[in-house]
């Protein structure tokens, strides 16, 4: 028992640290606040049973890992796309324009393929290099390399597109 | 397109986000999962402790896979949703694309077959199988252990390399999917390990291997070829069909038809004996490789082995 408080200690702390930057990453992918919350609540409960081993320099990359599975399994469940539903709010009332700009990026992202999704999230908000994203998708690198030209392309044409209708 | 790269990573990294968590029930569901595993681990550990090393010739076994026990359920999202199905993979075999994300080396062969309860394949210098329950699926997870290996030097260091990255991918292997034909291996945490492209019995013509069996050292132009529940081929005395049914890797054959012709009396008498056992099969697996194998067996134990033209 004294060892399982322990574990809930030290994953407990793990949580607060990492868990903003988790919750942003299950939000890009997921492009739903319901969704987003579940994915990350699915991932921290693995990672929590793999926490003797993770634990605590691998945890954040191992919670990562999981969290794109669970979004590759969950893909494949629904055999299409995400619609993008209300981002999460703020905890403040006030919004930015760069608040404004995330959640443009944000609906713009969910209407990737979630492959391409993937890579851009990865490369771009964990700033992963090709490599590594390559490694942990289990995809060649030209796939990799083609998924983010491809995204940011998709990205770039309608950010742009938004912009020009806002005008 | 950098400066557009550097305003998407601004953006993402930028603003936080903010997606509740509820600690408390990921704490609850995380003790309840670390329960569960202890149970899976202390059962599948009786396996582990069966599994002898065993080491006799160079070319004979040389290294034992301990069996992994699989990972116990955890909620998931892809739980909540309408999954689909989980194909099953005995009776399947698969050629390696890539492993732990690099690319297999041109020239060079990595594979796996599922049998109902066994596995076996090649890592491009030794090949490998198991006795019976070396293989179990539940779901899409998987189990693979009590396995032996051939211990043989390979020249090559690339395939060394290949070969040592496939032997860690089968020990950490706990689950799998498949993904547009494509099997991935995966590990506990999901990660994928290695990817394969099915390898098709179908769609190929098979020539009974003349270096082996019965007719070791002739070639007497017995073929065989199979699509979907058709299988027909060159009896050495006439062309022949069948109706096939495949159940994992449970063949059996029905319905064998031979269009005789006129043919010398050796001929006619082979033909017959490999009619007579084609009938009597119970079993077939594919080895794919450089030299694709196809393995039929009947009840008796008696072996048809065909080659790949």
């Amino acid at each position: 028992m004294a060892q399982d408080s322990g574990r809930d200690a030290e994953f407990t702390a793990f949580v607060a640290g990492a868990s903003a930057t988790l919750g942003r990453t299950a939000w890009l992918l997921t492009g739903d606040r319901d969704a987003a919350a579940e994915l990350l609540q699915a991932t921290l409960v693995k990672t929590y049973v793999a926490w003797p081993r993770v634990r605590p320099d691998g945890a954040a990359a191992y919670a990562r890992r999981v969290m794109v599975n669970l979004d590759i399994d969950a893909h494949r469940a629904r055999h299409g796309t995400v619609a993008m539903a209300e981002p999460p709010e703020r905890a403040t009332a006030d919004r930015s324009a760069a608040v404004d700009e995330r959640e443009r990026l944000g609906r713009v992202l969910a209407t990737l393929p979630g492959r391409q999704r993937r890579v851009v999230v990865l490369r771009y908000l964990h700033d992963l290099s090709e490599h590594d994203v390559a490694v942990e998708l289990g995809l060649p690198l030209g796939t990799v390399k083609s998924s983010a030209a491809r995204g940011l392309a998709a990205l770039r044409a309608a950010l742009g597109q938004e912009e020009e209708s806002h005008r | 397109m950098n400066g557009f790269e550097d305003e998407v990573r601004t953006l993402m990294q930028a603003d936080p986000v903010e997606v509740p968590v509820d600690l408390d029930a990921v704490l609850d569901g995380g003790r309840e999962a670390v329960r569960g595993r202890r149970l899976g681990w202390t059962v599948a550990g009786l396996t582990v402790g069966a599994v002898v090393a065993s080491i006799v010739t160079p070319i004979l076994i040389a290294q034992t896979i301990p069996a992994v026990p699989a990972p116990v359920d955890t909620p998931t999202v892809a739980a909540t949703a309408t999954a689909a199905p989980v194909p099953r993979l005995a009776g399947t075999a698969w050629t390696a694309e890539e492993v732990r994300g690099v690319p297999v080396a041109t020239g060079t062969s990595i594979s796996i077959t599922f049998e109902d309860g066994r596995v076996a394949g090649g890592d491009g210098c030794n090949s490998f199988g198991g006795s019976t329950n070396s293989f179990t699926q539940d779901g899409d997870r998987i189990s693979l252990g009590n396995m032996t290996m051939t211990l043989k030097l390979c020249d090559d260091a690339v395939v060394m390399t290949q070969a040592k990255a496939f032997g860690e991918v089968l020990k950490a292997t706990t689950n799998f999917r498949v993904d547009d034909g494509r099997l991935v291996l995966l590990d506990t945490a999901g990660t994928p390990l290695a990817t394969f492209a099915e390898f098709r019995v179908d769609g190929r013509t098979w020539s009974l291997d003349p270096a082996t069996g019965k007719w070791a050292g002739q070639d007497p132009g017995l073929t065989l070829a199979v699509e979907g529940t058709t299988v027909s081929g060159n009896s050495g005395c006439g062309s022949y069909t069948a109706t096939l049914t495949r159940e994992g890797s449970r063949w059996s054959i029905s319905n064998l038809t031979n269009e005789p012709i006129s043919c010398p009396y050796e001929a006619g008498r082979r033909s017959g004996v490999f009619l007579a056992r084609l009938a009597k099969i119970s079993f077939g697996t594919a080895l794919p490789g450089p030299n694709p194998v196809l393995l039929l067996r009947t009840a008796a134990g008696s072996e048809l082995r065909f080659l790949s033209r």
